[in-house]
């Protein structure tokens, strides 16, 4: 029998010579349009989070398999472009598509074998393994930093190895209330008979060391089993186990099963034939001093709109009693109602007055507790999407924790109050109209404006931002605020993606802002009508409360967020690092990232790659400067009427007329012979030796390959050797690549050379490395008029640098030699004014 | 159950939404409730059908694409019934050939999924102006 052959990766056809070079950038042109398009996708899908499109599955699944033929036919033109070199990225690129595939089905996706993980590595796409609610508080807790206590997930994953697909008939019934622990029927302790999976053990213990690593100490855990599933947003069929506390770490296990023993018996309550899916919360015991429930809509007050908070002593306090308040639920959450017990003499009660003209009290919670509890559970209130109750606690320590929540249940959301809306909107005051909506929904509060230089830890909770732009740098206050108004900006910027990943109303680029609205007034912004209304709309907002929006209840809106998890993060920032790799790709837009960059990189070396462009048949440029330029044009650089000597007016490729106009400007030419001491020629000798044995690449001539809106540049001057590739179009995704290197002198003057470009470089927005006498700078997305100042730069800077670094005996000489070209651009720029 | 009525006489536009998706229906139905309609969404297009043949429909939104009777397919019906009612089509798998089919059958707009909302509602105060003036589509 014949032996199997084993496959082979297809070859690519290698066109050669000059038609090698064109299909080179034919390549690199098809990778870009692919980028831009695959930007497209992704812009679209990060969008629809937003809330403002109505979206289907349909929709996502063809998003998907759009996207995975932009990115395979990105990766297959690299590949194209470098000789099959990256072939590990398609490897990496089908595991990717896998992981959306399997997403897709409903499964678990990459993630599925993990058995534990601590509460700060969860985010929504991980829903599916810890469940709606985990998923919410970790989400709340590492987006605001509002405090949930520390802990891990013992994921579905992990519970199913724990007990094996725990039959709900093992489960003990319903717990009566006032049972104790010690009565309850415990049939998990026929599970712990079981031997636990070592596999399992190990994460556990892991993720136990790790909590009291970040604790400080160790100490007691409270354990909780939550259901796992679909049907989870509705109230009806929320529920939880009960909650284990001061359990010891070795205990663990157990206790885990006691409360998965328990969460079962509940839910085999409600639904006798039921095979749940669980997960397990471990956190930090909490040591309360004050503890209660905290809704967000009082369901029997929604024509008031108020959070209620309900209070009671934890523990040992000595009295018994249940407290209630009634806030608002716009910022400043002012008190409005409260029902307070009495207290015994010399009970120890915290005495407060309020400005609002309520009569002073005695509460077992301090105002400021309850404005604290209020905008706490009301920001999971706008992530969750829809009202909720929640369990809180207050320590000895003067810390507030949310411990569980549950939304509730969807009474209102047939009903909407829209006559009574209708009546409300049409009296309301508009402030502002227009703009674009970032983010939709429905919020109201105080309006601060707001610039870059303030700290975003002062702006109050639950506040309306207003900012002149949409500049990245209000990022922060949306973890703040309740809602964002900007001036300037769009959809699409960072910070309409981060209002998306907060799910912050948002309008932005709404003219007139700054001016219509007016500091620390209450307003209501309606983003998704994009309408600011002056005051507080109440009925706008309780017909939002209803849960009517994409919320993270939904499953299509926590398919996305998981789908885009392996879709939109750059997690490939740094082309130097170890990492960046085709194994350290983990989204398609890791691959993307990578396939440009090292696409470019082919290019930049393309005169060292592809030798036979030496034997092409290259032309001389007329040039106004001691410079020998040749210039090979694949595609609409020169003019047809070129002769054999082209001519400068003969350029017709954007990137080479910026740099020809700063190649040639005789004042940036030093053509004075360089003194030259006996140490410099020493020290120049083994640099000499170096350059004649060098690759022949670098010993060529200087060769400048050109199209319409490209450039590629070898020089070398004297001693040194630089490389220019420029891509320069009437968009903002122009790119600019420099590299300098070598030079007669010693090290040290060479260095200060390589310092003098770099601060040049940075004055052009460059980002710079420099290593001994090596500088790359790289611009990237510039504007077309930037990039083009930069590349007339780039050419003053050159011809500026061709000797100096013998002249630069001492630092100083830096700064001097800065200063002395700036000024030479700008008598320049003067004599052009003039 | 794959529908939500309410069988209240009302003197409000009566919409009904049919779409296989339920998430297409949960969000639009808010919106058309707050531009004053009385809103009843459907999953299965039988289940639609049954009821257009009970009540009269100002307005139909309608998917293309779904399981049994398909969109054009219900459109066709309902047009049988009640030539007055008006049908604006959402559709996931837009063509050229499937906005012509739809017009031709009688659709007085065709917007293809995802779409904003803005954008449907504009399509909808639109018609509203034509019904109101006399106009046609």
């Amino acid at each position: 029998m014949a032996k199997p052959r084993r496959p082979r990766r297809a070859t690519l056809a290698e066109p050669r010579g000059e038609e090698g070079i064109r299909s080179l950038f034919s390549k690199f042109r098809q990778i870009l349009e692919m980028n831009n398009r695959s930007m497209e996708v992704m812009a679209d899908m990060e969008r629809a989070l937003g809330g403002e499109y109505i979206f289907d599955r349909n929709f996502l699944e063809q998003s998907v398999h759009k996207l995975a033929g932009l990115v395979h036919q990105a990766v297959y033109s690299l590949n194209a472009m470098a000789h099959n070199r990256h072939a590990g990225l398609l490897d990496r690129f089908e595991e990717i598509k896998a992981i959306h595939a399997d997403i897709l089905d409903g499964g678990l996706g990459h993630q599925a074998n993990l058995l534990a993980v601590a509460f700060h590595d969860i985010g929504w796409e991980m829903e599916p393994l810890v469940g709606f609610e985990l998923a919410c508080l970790a989400e709340v807790h590492r987006q605001t930093g509002l405090t949930a206590p520390d802990g891990f997930v013992v994921t579905v994953t992990g519970v199913n190895r724990l007990a094996g697909e725990l039959d709900p008939s093992m489960a003990p019934p319903f717990q009566e209330e006032g049972e104790t622990g010690a009565q309850r029927a415990r049939p998990a302790d026929r599970l712990e008979e079981r031997p636990v999976k070592p596999e399992l053990l190990q994460a556990v213990e892991a993720e136990i060391s790790a909590l009291f690593r970040r604790n400080g100490r160790e100490s007691a855990l409270t354990v909780r089993a939550v259901p796992v599933g679909a049907g989870l947003g509705e109230a009806a069929e929320w529920t939880a186990s009960a909650v284990i506390e001061n359990v010891q770490g070795e205990d663990i296990i157990s206790a885990c099963r006691e409360a998965l023993s328990d969460l079962y018996g509940r839910i085999r309550r409600n639904d006798p034939g039921a095979t749940p899916q669980a997960a397990v919360a471990v956190t930090l015991t909490q040591v309360a001093e004050l503890q209660g429930m905290v809704t967000t809509l009082d369901p029997a007050r929604t024509a008031e709109g108020l959070v209620l908070v309900e209070a009671r002593p934890a523990g040992s306090e000595p009295i018994d009693c249940r407290e209630r308040y009634w806030l608002r639920r716009v910022e400043p959450y002012e008190l409005v109602e409260s029902i307070i017990c009495p207290k015994a003499p010399g009970h120890p009660s915290r005495a407060w007055s309020d400005r609002t003209g309520l009569r002073p009290g005695s509460s077992l919670a301090p105002l400021g507790l309850l404005r604290s509890v209020a905008e706490t559970a009301l920001v999971m209130d706008r992530i969750v999407g829809r009202p909720l109750e929640a369990v809180w606690t207050w320590g000895e320590k003067g810390t507030l924790a949310v411990l569980g929540f549950r939304p509730l249940a969807a009474a209102f959301a047939d009903t909407p109050p829209v006559e009574e809306l209708d009546r409300e909107i049409s009296s309301a005051r508009i402030l502002l109209r227009g703009g674009e909506t970032a983010q939709s929904g429905v919020a109201a509060g105080r309006v601060i404006p707001v610039s870059e230089d303030d700290n975003p830890a002062t702006f109050p909770l639950g506040a309306v931002a207003l900012a002149p732009q949409a500049s990245p740098a209000f990022s922060p206050f949306l973890r703040r605020a309740a809602a964002f108004v900007s001036e300037t900006g769009n959809a699409t910027g960072h910070l309409a993606t981060v209002a998306r990943e907060c799910r912050v109303p948002a309008i932005v680029g709404a003219a007139g802002a700054l001016a219509a609205l007016p500091a620390r007034t209450e307003v209501t912004v309606d983003a998704d009508e994009r309408i600011i209304y002056s005051g507080v709309v109440e009925s706008l907002l309780r017909y939002r409360a209803a849960g009517l929006d994409l919320t993270p209840a939904d499953p299509e809106y926590l398919l996305l967020r998981r789908l885009l998890r392996w879709i939109i993060p750059l997690n490939l920032i740094d082309p130097h690092s170890p990492d960046f790799t085709p194994a350290g790709c983990k989204t398609f837009h890791d691959l993307l990232h990578f396939v440009h960059e090292k696409a470019v990189e082919e290019l930049i070396e393309i005169q060292t790659r592809h030798k036979e462009i030496r034997s092409l048949k290259a032309r001389p440029l007329a040039l106004n400067a001691p410079l020998d330029l040749w210039v090979l044009d694949i595609d609409g650089g020169l003019a047809s009427a070129a002769g054999r000597r082209i001519q400068v007016q003969d350029v017709s490729s954007r990137p080479l007329r910026a740099l020809l106009r700063g190649l040639g400007l005789e004042e940036m030419w030093d053509n004075q012979p360089v003194a030259l001491r006996l140490r410099d020629i020493i020290g120049g000798l083994d640099r000499t030796q170096a350059l004649l044995t060098s690759e022949p690449a670098f010993s060529g001539r200087n060769l400048a390959i050109i199209t319409r809106d490209y450039l590629n540049l070898s020089l070398r001057l004297g001693y040194h050797f630089s490389v220019i590739d420029a891509y320069l179009v009437e968009s903002n995704r122009n790119a600019i690549y420099f590299r300098f290197a070598g030079g007669f002198a010693d090290a040290s003057r060479r260095e200060r050379r390589a310092e003098l470009i770099r601060m040049v470089l940075e004055t052009l927005n460059f980002r710079v490395t420099v290593k001994s006498d090596l500088v790359v700078g790289k611009l990237k997305e510039a504007e077309p008029r930037s990039a083009e100042t930069a590349l007339v730069r780039l050419g003053e800077l050159t011809a500026f640098t061709r000797q100096l670094d013998i002249a630069m005996r001492a630092d100083q000489d830096i700064e001097a030699l800065l200063e002395l070209f700036l000024e030479r651009v700008r008598a320049q720029a003067r004599g052009k004014d003039g | 159950m794959s529908a939500t009525t309410n069988n209240t006489p009302s003197a409000k536009r009566q919409v009904l939404i049919l779409d296989d998706e339920p998430i297409v229906c949960k969000r639009l139905k808010p919106a058309f409730q707050r531009a004053g309609y009385e809103v009843e969404t459907f999953t299965e297009g039988q289940a639609a059908l049954a009821r257009v043949e009970e009540k009269k429909f100002d307005l139909i939104v309608t998917d293309l694409k779904m399981e049994g009777l398909d969109g054009l397919q219900f459109l066709g019906r309902v047009k049988e019934v009640n030539p007055k009612t008006d049908f604006i089509v959402i559709t996931g798998f837009a063509t050229l050939e499937t906005a012509k089919e739809s017009f031709r059958k009688g659709a007085y707009d065709f917007l293809a999924k995802p779409f904003k909302l803005s954008d449907l509602m504009d399509i909808v105060r639109r018609l509203e102006r034509e019904r109101l003036g006399g106009g046609t589509s």
